[in-house]
């Protein structure tokens, strides 16, 4: 079991943000997060990888308490949003720090930035300092900073919001190859119900904090998605 | 339309997210410029009789004497503090208003600065008391005008000057040397900027037309500024994508990335770059300090003391300020990498050593003129490597206040705190505590020793204080990060 959630409840001034009895992840799932805004998604997130303490309950990652020790950061890749970059340094420099502090020297950085050359498609100078680049690029370099670590567990908040369709497509090739080919486990959030639906094993529904519907990915799942959603 | 930008400008400074969380820093600022303000105006009133004691009976002159002098003096001081007012215009550039409204409203806005009152607080009242009793109106309005537009002239060329050198250094030079050669021919007296003042002057009483010559210098000054925005009106917005400086360092482990990450932080970035040089011209006190007598039983030896620690220590108590505050934007990835907290604290406390250790080694210089300097500011350095800094470490896991890197040091209170205070307040009060102490019972270099010796013992302790900061980032972290996040 790659994740395990129990009795977590968060709230912010009041409000319920996350509201979880239980949660379960085994690993290589790819799990597609779907709700509307303000519904705890990215929250969620940040509960997960140690960002927020939560009023009650805990996150496992392999079986040990996030918060006790910091081992799932060997194996843990994260991009919620560009906080997650060093805005000053330059995209190669930032490949490299996060190569290095993987064991990879600067020739293995290079091999595997280079094998994602089709994603970038040529579009990012990565002599520029980071916080120079668009916001997709930046999304794209935060994306694949996340790939070269090759993790074992991989999360990514909204990737296609602010990717061009011909990057959301071979963004959806690179997740599912990674999950059939590493055994990656991954957990995407989504607006975009096409996508999720395309890409994901199972599919978490949320709202105002808690997980209403925990689906199997199948035939009819865009047409149930596109039902709850069509209020 | 040009009323309501301003009216939205001043929305904007009163609405500013970080002004109500930093309720502390507006008021230190507003202090200041009281204070500044207030000295202005007491100086102003007090000019005629300050004059008389220095020249009694030829007040009239002196005054005229100093005129282009205070002129002079105002220019690096604009350059250094003056900021530019661009960044607020992006939002109108894809809306309605002209271009030229918008050049007008920059150069309108940026008139509203301390600098363009000082010079009239503190010359006015002389001449009303003087020119105007003495000379009559019109040679009264004359001065007005002289002083108003060469104040005016100064304001427009400064900014000219600044612009001028963000789009390329060379300005920057090129306008440090021109300022440095004039004062060093001023005060070699190869020429004197007071004569010409003496001379030009006086002039005023009989041909009033002289007073066109400022108001010339102010349009030249105002319209090359002009012609300079409406070519480079998209100036701030590409300012920043000049190619990367290459900064590498070479390290064998993560704890050495994350340094040497940081080194980058300081160099590419305007506040801890501002922060850094500021402190590291406070290394050429020593000059004004050290002298002689340095050692002497009369010389204020307290004082001395805790000169000579910020001479050696300032940039890392500077820096320390914020030493969380300054990766507020990526906090988060800190947080969650793969190096760890205890390599991320251990990398904090070696970057503020080594920006400790650089300045010392620098102000072992000043040995040459006196060799007992070398001894007082090893002792100082060990009080501030081995005690001070772990401790300071300590104290800045308790400050949740977030900064913006990008803008300007000068005057910017941003995530100014208690905790800030604290942690340079602190190490002055233990110093004086200590040497205070030792002093009267032992003399002067035991407790010069004593110093030494306090922070001698904690550096073998080393491993103790790594694990105590870890312990406590890794309670406080969650606050840090909801902290930066508000900013």
């Amino acid at each position: 079991m790659m994740i395990f959630i129990e009795n977590l409840t968060k709230k912010f001034g009041g409000v319920v943000c996350a509201n979880i009895p239980e949660l379960s992840i085994n690993k290589s799932e790819l799990i597609g997060l779907v709700g509307n805004n303000g519904a705890g998604k990215t929250t969620l997130f940040r509960l997960v990888l140690d960002l927020l303490k939560p009023e009650s309950g805990t996150v496992s990652i392999n079986g040990i308490p996030v918060n006790g020790t910091e081992d799932w950061k060997n194996y843990t890749a994260a991009y919620l949003d560009d906080g997650f970059l060093i805005d000053y340094l330059t995209a190669s420099e930032y490949f490299y720090f996060v190569g290095k502090l993987h064991g990879l020297n600067k020739q293995e950085v290079d091999d595997r930035v280079s094998s994602y050359a089709y994603f970038f498609d040529g579009g990012v100078d990565f002599k520029k300092y980071i916080r120079d680049l668009s916001k997709g690029n930046q999304f794209k370099v935060g994306i694949v900073a996340c790939l070269l670590q090759k993790p074992e567990l991989l999360i990514l908040d909204e990737p296609f919001a602010n990717l061009d369709p011909s990057s959301q497509i071979r963004l959806i090739k690179i997740l599912q190859e990674l999950n059939i080919n590493d055994r990656t486990t991954i957990i995407v959030s989504s607006h975009d119900l096409n996508h999720i639906a395309k890409l994901s094993t199972r599919i978490l529904l949320m709202h105002k904090g808690e997980i209403i519907k925990d689906i199997s990915v199948s035939t009819e799942t865009l047409d149930a998605l596109v039902e709850y959603f069509n209020v | 339309m040009l009323f309501s930008l301003i009216v939205n400008e001043a929305k904007k400074i009163v609405r500013s997210r970080y002004s109500g969380a930093s309720l502390f820093g507006q008021i230190f600022v507003g202090i200041l410029i009281v204070y500044l303000l207030s000295s202005a105006i007491v100086l102003g009133a007090m000019l005629n009789s300050i004059l008389y004691k220095l020249t009694p009976g030829k007040e009239f002159d002196t005054f005229c004497g100093i005129l282009l002098y205070y002129f002079l003096i105002d220019i690096p001081l604009r350059y250094w503090f003056q900021e530019l007012p661009t960044l607020s215009v992006k939002p109108y550039l894809i809306q309605n208003v002209k271009k030229s409204q918008l050049i007008n409203f920059l150069n309108l806005r940026s008139l509203l600065s301390l600098f363009n009152l000082i010079p009239l607080v503190l010359f006015i009242p002389f001449m009303v008391g003087n020119v105007l009793e003495k000379f009559g109106a019109n040679v009264f309005i004359a001065f007005l005008v002289c002083l108003f537009f060469l104040m005016l002239a100064n304001h427009f060329m400064v900014i000219y000057l600044k612009r001028k050198s963000i789009i390329n250094t060379k300005w920057l030079v090129g306008f440090v040397l021109v300022i440095a050669s004039i004062f060093l021919c001023t005060a070699n007296n190869i020429f004197s900027i007071s004569a010409i003042s003496v001379y030009f002057f006086p002039q005023l009483l009989n041909n009033y037309w002289l007073a066109l010559i400022p108001v010339l210098f102010f349009i030249w000054a105002f319209l090359i500024n002009r012609s300079l925005l409406r070519d480079n009106f998209y100036l701030d917005i590409d300012a920043n994508n000049k190619a990367s400086s290459n900064l590498s360092l070479k390290w064998t482990d993560s704890f050495g990335e994350l340094i040497s990450n940081e080194l980058k932080l300081i160099f590419r970035n305007k506040r801890p770059r501002n922060t850094i040089l500021m402190s590291l011209i406070f290394l050429l006190y020593g000059f004004m300090l050290y002298n002689k007598d340095l050692f002497n039983e009369q010389s204020p030896r307290l004082i001395i003391i805790v000169m000579a620690y910020m001479i050696t220590g300032l940039s890392s108590l500077n820096y320390m300020q914020f030493l969380f505050s300054w990766q507020t934007a990526h906090i988060e990835q800190l947080m969650i990498s793969k190096h760890g907290l205890t390599n991320y604290v251990k990398s904090k406390l070696s970057l503020v050593r080594i920006l400790n250790t650089v300045p010392f080694i620098i102000s072992l210089f000043y040995g040459i003129m006196d060799w007992r300097i070398i001894p007082l500011h090893v002792a100082l350095f060990a009080f501030n490597i081995g005690l001070i800094l772990p401790f300071g470490v300590l104290i800045n896991v308790y400050n949740t206040k977030g900064i913006d890197i990008s803008k300007s040091a000068n005057f910017n209170y941003q995530g100014v705190g208690l905790n800030s205070f604290l942690s340079t307040l602190i190490p002055l009060l233990l110093l004086m505590g200590i040497y205070g102490i030792v002093m009267s019972f032992f003399g002067f270099w035991p407790a010069v020793v004593s110093i030494g010796m306090v922070g001698f013992i904690p550096l073998f302790l080393q491993n103790w204080w790594i694990k105590q900061i870890v312990l406590r980032l890794k309670k406080q972290k969650y606050s840090i990060i909801a902290g930066f996040k508000e900013k």
